[in-house]
């Protein structure tokens, strides 16, 4: 799939734009500050309906602007799609081929980007929210439904926390065991499939990331990905034992729960583990180990969605490059060369990517693209 | 823009569906429009406030009491179907498939708005369903036709709880694929639904 027209206006710093990618590598060259990455946020936006950057859309609307409105025409196995999103200080607008998708998860499926962020090479030794939140990423371009799954998931959790605040202070105690145990029965069952989404992911990558590691590294030792449950006896449970996992863990944690007024079980605990020679990796591993397992990972990530959906992802690399040492750079790169598909690639120097044919530079200027 | 215009576009646009510049338009619409035409409107408006009132049985919208449907001796009394809102009723009715009654809770479960059991019309629905006078039928079956959201199917659990003890069946309209629907243009989350409730043939 590639996007063979773009047409952005209104979003963050990006004079109105119209530009016709080539279909290989697209690199956009320019300052810090100057739009490189509004650029990629916007097509991440055309094609997620979402942002990388922050869960309220309506930011990326141009100070001063009425609204936002990104167009894509993308042409899959001969079929040309045109996606449309229009946003609003308080609204969103999508349509697909001038239509509006009802529901509105019919918008997902065609288009799959995959995002390389600076920040993805931090992970090991960050916040276990960005982990989850990388993970919900991955699985959700392998398959469409975890995006519902992990928002009815949040809301069914948060549901339950408002419930357990407003038990705590005395009001609506009457009944409050029947609510609780609809709550309950909620958070239990999109839990488990949340989980059963994140386990079935890393299932078919862990041995694909063990691999690239080997390759990229070469540390002569072995690295790993796995999924970390934070509560025993929902890590030890098999998949179809899941929600009733869940089911007892929300019991045994209820008078807790009830005190603190949130939910301390549930894969909102849960945590993506990197290990490196069978030990957390963020311990043992060197600094550029831990990138490699990233860019591993991401390796991986893109082979697998390849595979399934048979062909190619469209790729955001964000300026990776500067946070890679020479020799691993070299190693994406030659990746990169090697695989067929549409890439767009920000760096603040022209010369760290190293690609010498199929590629369009673009400089960008005070959010212009020439 | 002159006042009472202005005041015209602003309570429309408190309307759901109804933006600031499609509010505008309708009230400068209005002004154009026939007097008579909007004198009718503004009657139909008011007669909603002063003739409109909830059924005392099903808590559906009417302007009698018991509602038309709730007196129509044609329908089936031993059928329940929940609805969350009068809209909701109409769609179902519309179709003509359910020939028994309804009960209208006016709205959903929804603690992250504030919003509890007290809140809606359950405390009528259960008494609908109690030993009655012995004048009509006891009803035997309850449908929750609440929609496949986080809050539809937490108030659905919740009515299931507080109704399988009193003898009466409870059931839960399906959700899957739509009729026409192609399985090719599914969203994944509807296919996935369909799969998990997959029915034996
Ligand atoms: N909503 C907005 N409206 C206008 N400008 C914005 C908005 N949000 C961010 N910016 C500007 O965008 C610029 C950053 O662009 P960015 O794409 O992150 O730069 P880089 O080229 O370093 O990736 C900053 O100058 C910032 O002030
Ligand atoms: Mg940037
Ligand atoms: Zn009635």
């Amino acid at each position: 799939m590639r996007i063979a027209a773009l047409e952005v206006e209104g979003v963050r710093n990006l004079a109105p734009l119209v530009l016709s990618p080539s279909p290989r590598f697209n690199v956009f060259v320019g300052d810090n500050g100057q739009g490189k990455t509004n650029l990629l946020e916007s097509i991440y936006v055309a094609a997620t309906l979402r942002s990388f950057r922050t869960t309220r859309l309506a930011e990326i609307i141009q100070f001063g602007a009425p609204g936002a409105r990104i167009r894509a025409r993308v042409e899959r196995g001969g079929l040309t799609r045109l996606y449309d999103v229009t946003i609003g200080p308080h609204s969103r607008q999508v349509r697909l081929d001038g239509k509006a998708p009802r529901p509105v998860s019919r918008y997902f499926g065609d288009l799959n980007v995959v995002l390389f962020a600076p920040e993805d090479l931090h992970l090991p030794r960050g916040a276990p929210a960005d982990r989850r939140r990388f993970l919900d990423r991955a699985v959700f371009n392998r398959r469409g439904e975890h995006l519902t799954v992990v928002a009815d998931y949040d809301k069914a959790l948060r549901s339950r926390n408002a419930l357990l605040r407003e038990a705590a202070a005395g009001r609506r105690t009457k009944g409050i065991g029947d609510q609780l145990a609809v709550w309950d029965e909620q958070v239990a069952t999109l839990g488990a499939r949340v989980i059963a989404h994140r386990r079935a992911y890393l299932a078919e990558l862990r041995g694909p990331v063990q691999a690239a590691f080997d390759a990229i590294a070469r540390a002569g030792k072995p690295a790993d990905v796995t999924y970390a449950s934070a509560a025993p006896e929902i890590a030890a449970a098999a998949d179809a034992d899941l929600p009733a996992a869940l089911r007892a863990a929300l019991a045994a944690t209820q008078a807790r729960d009830l005190a603190r007024g949130s939910t301390s079980v549930g894969p909102h605990r849960d945590d993506l583990a990197f290990g490196f020679d069978g030990h957390e990796a963020a311990a043992v591993a060197s600094q550029g180990q831990l990138r490699a397992l990233v860019l591993a990972w991401k390796t991986a990530e893109i082979d697998l969605l390849e595979r399934v959906h048979g062909e190619p992802p469209i790729l955001l690399l964000d300026d990776v490059s500067s946070e890679l040492d020479p020799q691993r750079n070299r190693y994406l790169f030659e990746y990169l060369a090697e695989r067929q598909g549409q890439c767009f690639i920000t760096t603040t120097h022209a010369g760290f990517v190293l690609l010498d044919r199929n590629r369009v530079d673009h400089q960008v200027r005070d959010g212009r693209i020439v | 823009m002159a006042d009472p215009v202005q005041r015209l576009a602003h309570e429309l646009a408190r309307l759901p569906g109804i933006g600031e510049k499609t509010a505008t338009r309708l009230a400068f619409h209005l002004v154009r429009a026939s007097a008579e035409q909007v004198r009718n409107l503004a009657a139909a408006l008011v007669d909603l406030v002063e003739q409109t009132r909830l059924c005392s049985s099903c808590m559906n919208v009417t302007d009698d009491d018991p509602c038309a449907m709730c007196r129509d001796t044609r329908r089936d009394r031993e059928t329940l179907c929940v609805v969350a809102t009068p809209s909701d009723l109409v769609a179902i009715d519309r179709g003509g498939h359910f020939s028994g009654r309804y009960h209208v809770l006016h709205g959903l479960l929804s603690p992250l708005d504030g919003v509890g059991p007290e809140d809606l019309r359950i405390a009528e629905l259960l008494r609908r369903l109690g030993p009655g006078d012995g004048t009509s039928p006891p009803v035997r079956e309850v449908i929750i036709a609440t929609s496949p959201s986080v809050e539809g199917e937490a108030t659905a659990m919740y009515l299931a709880r507080l109704i399988k003890p009193l003898g009466v069946t409870v059931s839960r309209i399906a959700t899957g694929l739509p009729i026409g629907g192609e399985i090719e243009y599914s969203d994944q989350a509807t296919l996935a639904r369909a799969l998990a409730h997959r029915s034996h043939l």
